[in-house]
């Protein structure tokens, strides 16, 4: 078996392989532990990262294995190398963007505390998106109980219920809901900066949609996506109070990750009791619920980029103008993720690939897939080396306004937020060219530059300065 | 009601920033307002000025043989989709190439093809002209019909062939059928005969009359469900179930043209002043 493994050059395979797995596992590891803040901006794709790296590897060891979903064998190979280096330069970049200097720099410039430069006012900014938030939650919950059957207890889909019986606002919360997330962490975490506790209202509204969402027949996904958005604003905050106060910040990190584990523990007791029911009750799918968990957990992360692999990097099979003309000229459904409609339609057959498509189905993955697509073996690199470096930057800018408490263009660069993160995560880019993209993105640059102004004017103006202050001028 | 020293002020946050924005508008109203109307009118007039494009769109029927589609609906909607069939429609119609005539680019970039019902699509083309998209949506169906008749007529010839071994039995057996009758007849005639075997005789006719007679009905049901599977409800070409409609209209439609202009327009302009300074706001 030894001499097998040798003579083949399994071994030094499965030890590239590993090792490139190992390096980029070891990175996130640190960032959890050494930056918790950073760990939770990053989680939602550092989390999608570290479980297609395992699935990839698991399908470079151990294949040839049988995929359900492309219906052929996939693997053996070192497919886990391109992607580690891939992974590598998303959090190379991140840790560069968010070097310790550089977030103490951001805290100095003009300091926490936006509500002491204001003068008081009639109602608080956090009581008007309480409120509103908390009206919409509200109606929320009264158009499930009120419009029809609730999917959990009627074995519904999720995907059947928005369809068939989903109301105006359940669509609302589908297209908007983890942006929806991410403004509650904002106001859920930003007291912290100014040593008061967290806003736990908005973590009680945060609970609310997790469990609407549960009844609504969701799974993990969901849950993973909404709660990952929710704790970016938070690993923010940790990150800003860690620059002006180490010590403090420490305490409050402490604090804050124990609540945190307790939440993520209750999430995870959700997820495992939706996934099984979702098998066992509503597909009916319970005798074979061990073989499809280890498709869906160790084989479908990773399928989708294997097939890249196979065709970009051992058979030298791409071309930039075919993916850029199916990517954003001429999809199978423009509406939707335009890259995994891409992939699915060059790694299965035609028919096949627009049937689970016309269905509303697509599979996992994307990034950096559609990179190296577009760019081959080699210009695949560069492009996901710039896409790292421009999410990174755009992840600071996030931060910065969070800490920096700009809640206006943080609202209007959400959506931008959302989009960029979807784009690491499965490689959407098809959005970016969107007329609503550009939309948004101007209305945000000018809220930035309008906020930035407006603030510059009350931090620095002299009537705006102290008293101390104006004797130093 | 009070706020918390610590809570922003709702009202002074979001009041601050819009009275900042809009005494950057009031300042520069000329900018921030009247030129972005300015560029909307001229967007708006010069989108009027483009030629007008009309969109042409027709529901189809997949054709069947036997009540079966010699292709699945969603292969034939990739295929009305894909770039090669958009040449053949451009080639059949006797357009100039895509990168030389203006025509056959919209034809070629508009040519769409969506799933509507479980056996029909709709098919969208744009074109220069009125009778050109109406053109260029029949010449879609016709092309498709005659790929998909190169499946469907041998499944129809093997189906014809079957009717045709048929009828001949049915001729044959109408034949013996006559020939059994003669003889009846001739077998009561005969006087020469004695009793017994005319019985006899009679009643072997009898029976074969009566087993021609089953294997007659047998063939004519057989006949019937042939012609049955190449009824017209069951086997059909593939065409256009209505009139192709033709919709009159702009490239782009002007009022979006000269909002996005006026709002583009708007934007960067809102930017520059905003970057550049408040006078107001710096005197203050």
């Amino acid at each position: 078996m030894t001499a097998f493994w040798l003579a083949s050059g399994f071994l030094f395979d499965a030890l590239l392989s590993v090792s490139a797995v190992a390096v980029a596992l070891a990175a996130s590891l640190w960032i959890a532990i050494r930056r918790p803040g950073l760990a939770l901006i990053s989680f939602f794709f550092l989390f999608a990262f570290t479980w297609r790296l395992v699935s990839v590897l698991y399908i470079d060891l151990f294949g040839p294995l049988f995929s359900d979903q492309l219906e052929r064998d996939i693997g053996l190979g070192v497919s886990a190398v391109p992607i580690g280096i891939s992974q590598g330069f998303v959090i190379v970049a991140l840790l560069f963007s968010f070097r310790p200097q550089r977030v103490r720099q951001l805290i100095g410039a003009d300091g926490p505390g936006l509500a002491s430069r204001l003068p008081s006012g009639r109602f608080s900014l956090p009581d008007l998106a309480f409120w509103v938030a908390a009206l919409f939650v509200i109606a929320l919950w009264a158009e499930l109980l009120v419009r029809g059957p609730i999917p959990l207890f009627a074995g519904l889909e999720r995907f059947d219920y928005t369809r068939l019986h989903g109301g105006s606002l359940h669509h609302r919360l589908m297209d908007w809901g983890p942006m929806l997330a991410f403004q509650l962490g904002v106001f859920f975490a930003v007291p912290l900066l100014r040593d008061t506790s967290s806003d736990w209202r908005f973590g009680a509204l945060f609970g609310a949609l997790i469990l609407y969402l549960f009844l609504a027949g969701h799974r993990f996904s969901s849950f993973y996506l909404y709660a990952s958005f929710f704790v970016m604003p938070i690993g923010a905050v940790l990150l800003g109070r860690q620059a002006t106060s180490p010590s403090q910040g420490k305490m409050v990190s402490k604090k804050m990750l124990r609540y945190l584990s307790v939440a993520a523990a209750a999430l995870c007791v959700l997820t495992a009791i939706a996934v099984i029911y979702s098998y066992i009750v509503v597909r009916g799918e319970g005798g074979q619920l061990l073989s499809k968990l280890t498709q869906r957990i160790l084989v479908q992360q990773g399928e989708m980029w294997w097939m890249t692999y196979e065709r970009v990097f051992l058979h030298d099979n791409w071309s930039s103008s075919i993916a850029a003309y199916k990517l954003f000229v001429d999809p199978f459904d423009p509406s939707r993720n335009s890259t995994m409609q891409f992939l699915m339609e060059v790694g299965l057959p035609l028919e096949r690939a627009h049937y689970i498509l016309a269905l509303g189905s697509s599979y996992t993955g994307g990034w950096p897939e559609v990179l190296f697509e577009l760019g081959g073996p080699i210009g695949g690199f560069i492009l996901v080396a710039l896409s790292a470096i421009a999410f990174s930057e755009f992840m600071f800018l996030m931060m910065r306004c969070v800490v920096q408490e700009r809640f206006a263009t943080c609202f209007f660069l959400t959506p931008i937020l959302f989009a960029v993160s979807i784009n690491v995560v499965s490689g959407m880019v098809n959005s970016f060219v969107q007329i609503t993209f550009l939309i948004k993105v101007a209305v945000a640059l000018v809220v930035y530059v309008t906020e930035d102004r407006w603030r510059s004017n009350l931090f620095f103006s002299p009537t705006a300065l102290g008293p101390e202050k104006k004797a130093m001028l | 009601m009070s706020v918390s020293p610590n809570a922003v002020p709702g009202d002074r946050y979001l009041g601050g920033l819009f009275m900042f924005l809009c005494r950057a508008i009031r300042e520069h109203l000329f900018l921030t307002v009247l030129l972005p109307l300015v560029a909307a009118a001229i967007a708006y007039v010069a989108v009027l000025q483009l030629p007008p494009v009309y969109t042409a769109q027709g529901n189809v029927r997949i054709g069947r043989v036997d009540g079966t589609e010699t292709m699945g609906l969603t292969g034939v909607v990739s295929r009305l989709n894909s770039p090669s069939f958009k040449l053949r429609v451009i080639e059949a119609m006797g357009l100039p190439s895509v990168d030389r005539d203006r025509a056959a680019q919209l034809i070629f970039q508009s040519l769409a093809a969506k799933q509507e019902t479980a056996d029909t699509l709709a098919v969208t083309v744009r074109a220069t002209g009125a009778q050109q998209a109406r053109d260029a949506a029949a010449t879609a169906v016709r092309l498709l019909d005659e790929e998909q008749r190169k499946t469907r007529e041998p499944l129809e010839a093997d189906i014809k062939e079957q009717l045709a071994t048929n009828d001949a039995t049915i001729t044959g057996l109408l034949e013996t059928r006559d020939s059994l009758s003669a003889l009846m007849k001739e077998n009561g005639q005969g006087a020469s005969i004695d009793p017994t075997s005319l019985v006899m005789r009679r009643v072997w006719l009898a029976d074969l009359i009566s087993r021609n007679e089953q294997r007659l009905t047998a063939a004519k049901a057989e006949r019937h469900a042939l012609s049955a599977k190449l009824g017209v409800w069951k086997t059909y070409p593939t065409t256009l179930l209505d009139d192709v409609f033709v919709l009159p209209g702009f490239a782009v439609r002007p009022a979006t043209m000269a909002l996005l202009a006026g709002g583009a327009a708007f934007m960067i302009l809102l930017l520059g002043v905003v970057l550049r300074g408040s006078k107001a706001v710096r005197a203050d």
